[in-house]
């Protein structure tokens, strides 16, 4: 701040001749040249922006197809997993969710979030492509400033089971972004 | 800087996409097939019981008197039963006086005649004849389920100081499935 | 002496923005994908339920029973029911394949009913199974493998029709 001043100290001084020495400025009198403008300075404080993960996106235990290419989905919200092309089935209902985003900040602020189009699932050597599917990304939190306000983001995908996909016990990671506009 | 604004995919396609799609499990059956076979208990019925008469001036002769030799009868057995078995006749049995304790030994002789008769359903073999039979129990043969019938005699020794009567005894004739 | 005033410009007061701007935080987080991929379950019978040649009682009643785990076959009640050795009892068994590790479960009928061939009388027949869950050998990315077996009861009374009896049931199972 303090070389701001100087600097902006130095332009003036410039328009109105040159000067010997910046400590000098303050005793000289300039009457008949000055100039001076009046500028607002703000700041907005606001809370950091946070966000976390409230929920993982669980895709359950399935069983691969005999017979064509099966696409697993599990949708941005709703927890509901669904199965279409080839004869895959699930083994059961459990582990199916849809992963959830709680963004929190200073209420009414403007946030975009940032969901990568797909990630990887891995088991051993063997890897799911993932082609993420979310709710809206970008918003306003809720209520307005002076409080906490909040925005919630789904996240689901969907990926292709193939007879010959490698059996495994699958897992990766989805990193999701958020910040004030 | 990465973009600040991102098209939301609808989340219609994935509701409309639900549908019981977790319902349906994979399974995987085999079908079993449950068999048993029953029969009627195996019954052996006498008929005929076996008796003769030792006429007084046989007694002390030395002779073999068989019952089918004099006017007396041989025992008939019926036999039925739903699978096959296996019949034993003893080789000897005793008999007592009646009203006396004197008991004489009697030989079995093999079947006079057999009469197989086959069941509705069922297949019957035969018995084998002749004997007498080896001693202590003879295994006379076998039949595969139906109705069997066959005659067992008796064959006395005269021996010294019989004393003439009327002698009884049990002649057990045994059938079991195999 | 007089002293100038000064003043922080509007140029001032723009850089101040635009430095709060570059400085604005952003925040992530990380959640899991997971979902655990498995091969078809299999099953294969190997062997049918046989009571074998069974006597009925003359009197009284009895009951037939094979052991599911064993599969010895056993007589019990009043009547003068007999087992005959002409044909060899056998319990049912099975063969269970599918992804290693993964559990299962057994679905099998409580009974079933089999018919006289030639006539039209029933026997029922009660159910036992040695496991109605497990869990298939080995562990997930091979292949693993299970057995169980079933066996039975039935009754036998002095009116059961003399004949050969035979019947059919479906076992099923399922990943858990």
């Amino acid at each position: 701040m303090e070389e701001k001043i100087m600097k902006t100290a130095l332009k003036i001084a410039a328009g109105l001749g040159a000067v010997s020495a910046l400590s000098g400025l303050a005793s000289t009198a300039y009457a008949q040249a000055s100039a001076s403008a009046t500028a607002t300075g703000s700041a907005t404080i606001v809370q950091s922006i946070s966000v976390t993960a409230s929920s993982n996106l669980g895709f359950g235990t399935l069983v691969k197809p005999t017979t064509g290419t099966s696409t697993i989905a599990v949708g941005a919200t709703g927890s509901s997993r669904s199965i279409t092309g080839g004869n895959a089935v699930g083994a059961n209902g459990a582990g199916v969710s849809s992963a959830a985003f709680l963004v929190q900040g200073e209420g009414g602020s403007a946030i975009s979030v940032t969901v990568p189009s797909t990630f990887n699932m891995t088991s051993g050597t063997n890897t799911l492509v993932v082609t993420t599917a979310s709710t809206t990304t970008a918003g306003n939190l809720s209520g307005s400033i002076g409080a906490q306000g909040s925005f919630t983001v789904g996240v689901g995908g969907s990926f292709p089971l193939q007879t010959n996909t490698a059996s495994g016990a699958y897992s990766g990671n989805l990193v999701v972004t958020a910040q004030y506009n | 800087m990465s973009p600040r604004i991102r098209l939301a995919i609808s989340m219609i396609a994935f509701a409309a996409a639900l549908a019981a799609g977790g319902a349906r499990a994979q399974t995987a059956t085999a079908t079993t097939t449950g068999t048993t076979s029953i029969s009627a208990p195996a019954a052996i019925t006498v008929t005929q019981n076996l008796s003769f008469t030792v006429l007084p001036q046989m007694i002390n002769s030395g002779l073999t008197i068989s019952s089918s030799a004099l006017n007396g009868v041989n025992a008939n057995v019926q036999l039925s039963g739903d699978q096959a078995a296996s019949v034993s006749v003893p080789a000897s049995f005793d008999v007592i006086r009646v009203g006396g304790e004197e008991t004489i030994t009697v030989r079995t002789v093999g079947p006079v005649t057999s009469v197989l008769f086959d069941g509705a359903t069922r297949q019957v073999l035969g018995l084998a004849n002749g004997g007498p039979f080896a001693n202590p129990v003879a295994v006379i043969g076998t039949f595969d389920k139906g109705i069997l019938s066959f005659s067992v005699g008796g064959q006395v020794t005269m021996a010294n100081n019989l004393v003439p009567g009327e002698y009884q005894g049990v002649l057990t004739v045994i059938a079991q499935y195999n | 002496m007089r002293s100038l005033k000064w003043v922080i410009g509007a140029s001032a007061a723009l850089a101040m923005a635009q430095s709060a701007q570059a400085q604005t935080p952003s925040a992530s987080a990380t959640a899991s994908g997971a979902a655990v991929v498995l091969q078809p379950i299999t099953l294969v019978k190997n062997t049918d339920l046989a009571f074998g040649s069974l006597v009925r009682p003359s009197l009284g009643s009895n009951t037939v029973t094979i052991d599911a785990t064993s599969g010895n076959r056993t007589l019990t009640g009043t009547g003068d029911a007999s087992l005959a050795g002409n044909q060899t009892p056998s319990r049912a068994t099975y063969s269970v394949g599918g992804e290693g590790g993964a559990a299962f479960s057994v679905t099998v009928p409580s009974s079933f009913v089999m018919t006289r061939q030639g006539g039209s009388e029933t026997l029922p027949v009660a159910l036992s199974a040695s496991a109605v869950a497990g869990a298939l050998s080995g562990s997930i990315g091979s292949n693993g493998s299970a057995n169980f077996s079933v066996g039975g009861s039935l009754p036998l009374s002095s009116t059961t029709v003399a004949g050969d009896y035979t019947g059919t049931f479906d076992v099923t199972v399922g990943y858990n």
